[in-house]
């Protein structure tokens, strides 16, 4: 900008922007707020610091599948959620839901997070205090 | 017409060298395909530059890009996106910054805008709910970002909110090290875009 000698670009107005699912925008804001307060990312990047490995990945995962959210209601594009499949269990990590065929299953947060671990490892070995530490 | 959701639908082409605007439909393929300022900026920065510009010449541009979350009612989507040639490492760059102005780019009218050209004297632009015009910057001209914003008020009146990215003495002078400033503390200054 200083080389075009263009101090500065100002902006205002009063024009609105059209979405197309404005109550589904709204659901996903408290999707998102009820996430942060008592949902899976709750104590993630503080209890890990910036250093947050394992926990920080899954953060963000939840976070990119929020904004993904966003972006379907607002462009008007089909949402697809992402869930973990194995066999005829299926794991829904913002809902935190654990359903076996067609049945809803009762899990308390750390056993969804135990299984959340395991799903997200498939054939691999983990260690004790990796699990402990979930 | 069917409605941009997500967007206005208009990219604004600004020319500094002889204070000439183009207003550019967004097609809607186009806005599906290249996804976020980031990735719209890269396209049409290649489309609109030619191969070997350099971060310095008239013909290279700048572009301060909106993305389809801003001005929505989403959570986390005030981000504005700041993309050029950087003459640091003569290849594209892209920055972003946070605050206000990304919401109120959207409510001026524009999804994003491209500047090229040299100006002569020192100059701001004013984007007006679609409206396009230029005035006069000299008495603003080596002040620094609160200053600027100061006079800027003093200039349009505080009546309405208007939102500035503004660069003080630092881009003034080329430094390497300014940033693109709004909001008078935020910044978006990877890659050297200030200058």
């Amino acid at each position: 900008m200083g080389s075009r000698k263009l101090k500065a670009l100002v902006v205002r107005g009063t024009h609105t922007v059209e979405v197309a699912d404005p109550e589904g925008l709204i659901e996903t804001n408290k999707m998102i707020a009820n996430a942060k307060t008592n949902g899976i990312m709750k104590d993630y990047l503080q209890g890990f610091g910036s250093l947050g490995t394992l926990r920080s990945v899954e953060y963000f995962l939840s976070v990119s599948q929020l904004l993904r959210r966003y972006y379907y209601s607002v462009r008007q594009l089909e949402y697809i959620e992402m869930r973990a499949h194995f066999n005829d269990l299926e794991i829904n990590p913002l809902q935190q839901s654990v359903r076996f065929v067609d049945k809803v299953l009762p899990v308390t947060k750390k056993e969804f997070d135990v299984l959340w671990l395991f799903m997200n490892h498939p054939g691999q070995i983990l260690a004790k205090d990796l699990t402990k530490s979930t | 017409m069917r409605i941009m959701y997500g967007y206005v639908g208009k990219l604004l082409f600004v020319d500094l060298s002889n204070k000439t605007y183009e207003i550019r439909g967004l097609d809607e393929s186009f806005a599906k395909t290249y996804v976020s300022g980031h990735l719209m900026g890269a396209r049409v920065l290649c489309d609109e530059m030619k191969a070997g510009t350099g971060a310095f010449d008239e013909s290279s541009m700048i572009g301060f890009m909106g993305g389809p979350l801003n001005n929505t009612k989403a959570f986390v989507s005030g981000r504005y996106t700041v993309v050029s040639k950087s003459p640091v490492y003569d290849g594209f760059n892209d920055c972003n910054s946070g605050g206000y102005f990304a919401p109120m780019l959207k409510k001026s009218g524009f999804d994003a805008v491209f500047v090229k050209g040299i100006s002569d004297k020192p100059l701001y632009i004013l984007l007006d709910d679609g409206k396009v015009s230029f005035h006069d910057a000299s008495h603003l001209w080596g002040r620094t970002v609160k200053q600027t914003e100061e006079g800027l008020k003093k200039d349009l009146g505080s009546d309405r909110k208007f939102n500035a990215a503004i660069v003080g003495p630092g881009g003034e002078r080329l430094s390497y090290m300014a940033a693109v400033m709004n909001d008078s503390h935020r910044a978006a200054a990877r890659g050297a875009v200030e200058r």
